[in-house]
């Protein structure tokens, strides 16, 4: 009964990053489960024989239960599988524990980073189909769905951009940012560039910075009250230099405060929340504040990314720039960063004009940076609508394929979807 | 436009400055100040008109946390050195765990009466941005101005400090920036 059956049932969406794994059912907006990518196992030597490959824990359970003779795995490692096994046992967990789903019901929906080598979809589509007996099986480039999760947005809507398969996706996550072009559906992996900063490092600038002016905040606080503050406090502006002045000048409307009770000592404790607020997020704009050793801004990467294409890619990736990942939220973030990637074509522009002597007008190039609700998860969001998508079954590698050909059907997955969301 | 351009490529503040014409000293601009304090410098009588002073105070923050700063001309440099002077201050309040304003301006006039290292010399730390003076004349014009410019710049860093009133404890959002240096950069460790 099950193969008929799983085309009517919803697909599983998962999409594991090196930090947490988002997992749901194809056509809902949020993902239903956010967990830490870490899978926890007892020690080998442990004394019940016989079900020990059984005694382990993933997510927050792992990390809660990480004492003792269990330890702590991460399965993921820069965006890549580190250990097939670890992972086959976290997948494991992802389908019964929580999606709480029959498998062999139901086709599913993986995610690989750029640039993910064709064995590793093999490896994958071996666990999908031997171990867990799957319906059908897909394995989507997260760029491509970052794309895609930003089609039903305001702006790409009145842009006329639902549905193009073209565009630059800037994914910034805890622990690295990536810019990654993708032209008609497939990206561009010789241009790809990576910046090695991220939330982590923001955090960690406002932990430094806050620690210098207040002083009462309990130690063992410090880091949580930065992510605070990250998170909830934290904007871009457009200049900081005016920021500042605006600060002096009405502190009342400008400063906030963040307070907590401190469980140890049993007294309350209060910080003022100023500069930080704008700081942090200035690392992409500013990475040398940050940083020594790194020290181009976002708007210049992009702009680098975006010239070392194809000459006939080029307007179709200013015109898209997508945004995806949870450093990505500051508000006003595409606004600047909108801006900055525009004066720095309109400059190029002016020049060559100069060069010709007014004689060659270039037609202007159109830069939109695409900011949408979901930018979060987007990746995740981007696969629950494909997954929806009629087409989708058809591109889909099926169980009956694998046991005809094997696992090398897995190497190449077909795009699709482009040119429908209008 | 023009401005934000520039920046894009020196991410640091400079001064408006830089196109005056000027007498120079050791690559500095010989800048108006509006001031009380005597020394070399002409002065500046249109009160509304910002000075190189106002410009320093008002970028102090921005630019503290930059590593990196291109000097376009002499301007820039008075700009540098105030600020690491600045900073300097702020330190020597820390330091002395100044609580109030009388206090704050007795320890900005002494340090703004201290000898100090002038370009050319061993222990100026910012050797790489200034040339040295070449002969007393210069010498004695660049002792004059920046003594006259860091006094000035004293005054006015404890009216931004001491916003709260002459009796409050310095402001910790200025005395913050005690912990940062500019370009890498301290009179005093």
């Amino acid at each position: 009964m099950s193969r008929n059956n799983a085309r009517s049932n919803p697909v599983v969406v998962i999409d594991n990053g090196t930090g947490f794994t988002k997992m749901g059912y194809a056509g809902n907006l949020e993902p239903n489960y956010i967990v830490p990518t870490t899978l926890c196992a007892a020690d080998s030597k442990s004394t019940d024989k016989g079900i020990e490959d059984l005694d382990f824990h993933i997510g927050f359970e792992a990390l809660n239960k990480a004492v003792g003779n269990y330890q702590i795995n991460y399965p993921m490692k820069h965006g890549l599988v580190d250990n097939w096994n670890n992972m086959e046992r976290y997948w494991e967990q992802c389908l019964f524990k929580y999606l709480r789903c029959e498998p062999e019901d139901h086709y599913v929906l993986l995610t690989e980073p750029p640039l993910n080598p064709p064995e590793n979809r093999e490896y994958t589509a071996e666990i999908m189909f031997e171990t867990f007996n799957v319906s059908g099986l897909y394995i989507a480039v997260q760029a491509v769905l970052a794309l895609a999760a930003s089609w039903n947005s305001k702006k790409a809507l009145e842009l006329k951009l639902g549905g193009t398969m073209s565009g630059t996706v800037i994914d910034s996550g805890d622990g690295v940012t990536h810019v990654i072009p993708v032209s008609d559906g497939y990206v561009i992996g010789s241009s790809i560039k990576h910046i090695p900063l991220a939330g982590r490092d923001i955090t960690q600038f406002i932990q430094n910075f806050v620690r210098e002016r207040e002083k009462n905040i309990p130690p063992e606080e410090s880091l949580l009250v930065a992510q605070r503050i990250k998170e909830k406090y934290c904007y871009v502006c457009a200049d900081p230099a005016k920021e500042f002045g605006k600060y002096d000048q009405d502190p009342k409307k400008y400063l906030k405060s963040y307070g907590q009770h401190n469980k140890r000592t049993g007294k309350d404790w209060k910080v003022d929340i100023a500069y930080e607020q704008f700081l942090g997020p200035e690392l992409f704009f500013n990475p040398e504040i940050f940083s020594p050793d790194f020290t181009v801004p976002l708007p210049d990467v992009v702009d680098s990314v975006i010239q070392s294409c194809p000459i006939d890619a080029r307007r179709s990736l200013y015109r898209n720039i997508v945004l995806s990942g949870g450093s990505t939220m500051f508000s006003h973030f595409g606004r600047r960063l909108n801006r900055d990637i525009k004066s720095k074509v309109d400059q190029r522009l002016d020049k060559s004009m100069q060069l010709s002597k007014d004689k060659v007008r270039p037609k202007e190039i159109e830069v939109n940076v695409i900011t949408h609700p979901t930018q979060r998860y987007a990746v995740w969001f981007g696969g629950s609508m494909l997954a929806t998508m009629p087409e989708f079954f058809k591109v889909c590698h099926t169980k009956a394929e694998y046991d005809e050909i094997g696992p090398s059907i897995a190497r190449h997955s077909r795009i699709f979807g482009g040119g429908v969301a209008n | 436009m023009v401005c934000f351009l520039s920046r894009m490529y020196q991410p640091a503040y400079h001064s408006s400055f830089n196109n005056l014409e000027t007498k120079k000293a050791c690559g500095c601009f010989i800048l108006p100040l509006k001031t009380k304090v005597k020394g070399p410098a002409p002065s500046e009588n249109n009160a509304e008109q910002d000075d190189v002073i106002d410009e320093v105070l008002k970028y102090f923050k921005a630019n503290v946390l930059f590593r990196k700063f291109q000097i376009e001309d002499g301007a820039d440099r008075v700009l540098i050195y105030l600020t690491v002077y600045v900073h300097q201050c702020l330190l020597r309040l820390e330091r002395k765990n100044v609580q109030n304003r009388g206090e704050a301006d007795k320890v900005l006039f002494s340090l703004a009466q201290e000898r100090f290292a002038l370009p050319g010399e061993s222990d100026f730390v910012l050797g790489g941005f200034f040339p040295k003076p070449e002969n007393a004349t210069e010498k004695s014009l660049i002792e004059g101005f920046l003594k006259q410019a860091r006094e000035e710049t004293g005054l006015r860093l404890l009216d931004k400090i001491f916003v709260d009133g002459p009796t409050q404890p310095p402001s910790k959002y200025w005395m913050q920036f005690a912990r940062h240096k500019f370009l890498n950069k301290a009179f005093e460790n």
